[in-house]
């Protein structure tokens, strides 16, 4: 079966959305973002109309627009970082520490830049790979050439599940200059390849 | 009288001379009292003759989306162009959802205006694109320019404004806005000749070097006329007290840093010198400003309508502090820092305020307090002549917009950001429908709304039957289906502007607006449900509108990611890039 990693939201993939923060002890002591989603509307605590609840679902749910639309995410501290691109609506300028008043960073005309290599571990896997960012042409192409890496992984890890409906679904997940992992596909490409520092493929448990 | 007059068809002389009864040439000079370029857009659809007089006299125009028009359109209409203010990319681009490299280049302008304005005197920029090669060309260009203002523009560095002071001798305003521009040092300010002394209006209050405080110094004693001065942070207490000293008349005073530790003499020099700002209506900066300054400041507020605090870190016993010496204050822009009881303070303080902007000190921190829906209404009890609101919170209810929206009928502009996408109504878990309802319906007024928290079609519904004034919606992660934008596009016949993102409107939506779009300026969705074959039926019907798509290279074939409609009598651009394609 091939490897199916998985950008955007985690219910894109029949992932439960009851299944609330569940971590994964396995990471150690890295901050790991819940790989679930803590939207406002999802519990049945908020008491909406069904017919509310499902307009708002399917408006959030939709996949052709996945792109921009994430939603809180819980990281290991308790805290929810809001990844969505742009919101809230507020031009960096104004709340950035004068230090880096500057509003986003200044692009200069498209150069040719060195190769920029970063380590991606699979969960479970010993062994760690480098990818390239720079020779991709965006988040399709890297997640090819990341099937091609750990696809055989997956197939050996299929052959030791013992009859258990396995799907395979993963997710993948980027660190970036500050330390924060985060979801690979929320960001413009540009925004990721500079950004990115390592990758991590993670399974998503049930 | 004996003058010569402009050509006219002889047959209709009767009516001519009941529609015109006096030369084209005075009528040019009564019209060169007619400011507002409504009114002259007005005037030149009266006849013929009226559109020629208007042309002729017309020095200053407005053109809100560059791509609207073209460079070689607008200097053959207005031959007497002195003055011109450009506006280019979508506003969402200032929230990253306009790719760079994406156009507005002000470049192809200036080839074009140099040419035919030579006598150019003034430019203002918002959201274009500008090089330091622009800068350059612009300052040697134009021997009688005047006053430049770039506002969240980018693509330029500090050595752009280096040439601007070097070559621009007559300069009268040089104003620096939110731009993302290359900080390369504060050279620039140095290149101001010593016999230059016509800047009125200085603000670099948004770049982040150090000039040379002597320089500096210097060009504020030699500039008589000086009127405002925004300097950056890197200017200390002291160093702005020995320019204050030289600044009697200004009337807009930026601060820099105010975290100098002064000895008392200096300190008294300080509050001193702001006690000697007896005209000034405006005041901001106020970076790093300590809870020690706060009297000091106060002396320069007696006559303050106007006070920025978005960069100043403060809590709600120094914002009443300084809200105490500013009687006359009609607008006001803060920190949520200062939390409700800081808005409490407002409302006590502040009876005649007619702006509020309260902005977010820590918009990706979800836990913070910041302000709520108790300190929006103590605001609007407090301050019944509100006509404009930016208020940025984590929370809100619908009875609280309620009361604000019936307490300050008067809102024209109304921006409510509820931080957390979707968020419903906190005590009752609706969604914010009710809140926003009100407001258009107690806010006749309205001109721009900009909605947020949970919304479904029936607060569209509402805006639709209510908000006939209004001009500019902002809607984000909000609507139930089609019919929400529906309802907007059918019941707003003064709507201009509309910018969607991340809403479930898809193609019927896009589609009922068909008739709409030419009388608006632009129309903006992202994130939402069209797709590509219902833009290029809108392209195709409507062949007066520009319909330019930008995909996302990682979605689906048939979805439109972002769709930008706007009216041009330009045609398509001719400078798209490569993503952006023109249906």
């Amino acid at each position: 079966m091939e490897l199916e990693l998985a950008l955007g939201l985690p219910s894109h993939v029949g992932f439960e959305r009851g299944n609330s923060r569940k971590r994964d002890s396995s990471c150690g002591g890295e901050s790991l973002l819940d790989l679930n989603c803590t939207c406002e509307f999802e519990s049945s605590s908020h008491g909406f109309s069904y017919s509310q609840r499902n307009a708002t679902r399917e408006a959030m749910d939709d996949e052709a627009c996945s792109e921009a639309r994430t939603l809180p995410l819980v990281c290991e501290d308790g805290s929810t970082r809001s990844q969505i691109v742009g919101w809230p609506p507020v031009k960096s300028c104004m709340n950035s520490p004068p230090e880096e008043a500057v509003c986003s960073s200044w692009v200069e005309p498209r150069e040719e830049e060195s190769s920029t290599y970063v380590k991606v571990n699979m969960e479970g896997v010993a062994i760690g790979r480098k990818v390239d960012l720079n020779i991709h042409q965006g988040y399709h192409t890297l997640l090819n050439t990341l099937a091609d890496m750990f696809g055989e992984e997956q197939r050996c890890r299929k052959q030791q599940m013992n009859g258990v409906g396995w799907k395979s679904t993963y997710t993948l997940t980027y660190k970036d200059g500050e330390g924060d992992w985060l979801l690979v596909g929320d960001v413009p490409w540009d925004i990721f390849v500079r950004s990115a520092k390592r990758l991590k493929i993670r399974r998503n448990g049930f | 009288m004996s003058v010569a007059r402009r050509k006219k068809d002889a047959a209709g002389g009767e009516e001519d001379a009941r529609v015109s009864s006096f030369p084209d040439e005075v009528l040019e000079h009564v019209l060169v009292f007619l400011k507002s370029h409504k009114d002259r857009s007005a005037v030149s659809l009266v006849c013929k003759d009226w559109y020629a007089a208007e042309r002729w006299s017309r020095t200053h125009v407005f053109i809100g989306n560059c791509y609207s028009v073209s460079p070689q359109i607008l200097v053959r209409r207005f031959p007497n162009i002195r003055s011109i203010t450009l506006k280019g990319k979508p506003r969402f681009s200032d929230f990253n959802l306009v790719p760079p490299h994406w156009g507005a280049d002000i470049h192809s302008w200036l080839v074009v205006l140099a040419k035919a304005y030579p006598f150019l005197e003034e430019l203002r920029l918002k959201r274009m694109t500008v090089t330091d090669e622009s800068l350059d060309f612009l300052a040697t260009s134009f021997p009688n320019f005047r006053a430049l203002s770039l506002v969240s523009c980018d693509g330029f560095s500090t050595d752009g404004l280096a040439s601007i002071a070097t070559h621009c001798k007559n300069l009268t305003e040089m104003d620096i806005q939110e731009n993302d521009v290359l900080d390369l040092g504060g050279h620039w300010l140095s290149c101001f000749p010593e016999s230059f002394s016509s800047l009125e209006i200085l603000n670099f209050a948004s770049l982040n070097s150090e000039v040379s405080f002597d320089a500096l110094e210097r060009l504020v004693s030699r500039c008589k006329s000086l009127k405002v001065l925004k300097v950056n942070k890197c200017v200390s207490p002291e160093q702005l007290q020995r320019l204050l000293v030289k600044v009697p008349n200004l009337v807009d005073l930026g601060t820099g840093s105010l975290l100098q530790e002064l000895t008392i003499r200096q300190f008294a020099e300080v509050k001193s010198a702001l006690g000697n700002c007896k005209k000034l209506h405006t005041l901001s900066g106020l970076w790093e400003v300590t809870s020690l300054y706060i009297p000091a400041l106060s002396l320069a507020c007696a006559n303050l309508t106007f006070l920025n605090l978005s960069y100043a870190v403060l809590q709600n016993t120094e914002l009443a502090q300084l809200l105490a010496g500013c009687p006359q204050l009609r607008r006001l822009w803060v920190l949520d820092t200062v939390e409700d009881k800081g808005l409490e303070a407002v409302a006590s303080a502040c009876p005649g305020l007619e702006e509020l902007r309260v902005f977010p000190a820590a918009p990706y921190e979800p836990d913070l307090s910041g302000v709520t829906e108790s300190g929006f209404v103590a605001v609007s009890r407090g301050c019944p002549n509100l006509r404009y609101v930016l208020y940025f919170c984590r929370r809100m209810t619908n009875a609280a917009v309620e009361t604000v929206a019936k307490n300050c009928p008067n809102f024209t502009h109304f921006r409510l950001c509820i931080m957390n996408p979707c968020e419903p109504d906190y005590l009752t878990n609706d969604p914010m429908d009710e809140g926003f309802g009100a407001v258009v319906k107690h806010c006749s007024k309205i001109q721009r709304l900009a909605v947020s928290g949970l919304l479904t079609d029936r607060s569209f519904e509402y805006i639709g039957l209510y908000a006939k004034n209004l001009e500019t919606l902002s809607v984000a992660f909000a609507g139930s289906s089609d019919r929400g934008m529906q309802y907007v596009l059918q019941g707003c016949p003064k709507l201009r502007k509309l910018e969607i993102r991340d809403c479930p409107f898809g193609n019927a939506a896009l589609l009922s607006g068909l008739e709409r779009y030419e009388q608006m300026r632009s129309l903006w969705m992202s994130a939402c449900r069209v797709t590509m074959s219902a833009c290029r039926i809108l392209a195709r019907e409507m062949p007066r509108l520009n319909v330019e798509v930008i995909k996302d290279p990682e979605g689906d074939e048939a979805h439109a990611d972002k769709v930008y409609v706007y009216r041009s009598v330009a045609g398509p651009r001719t400078d798209a890039p490569p993503f952006v394609l023109t249906l």
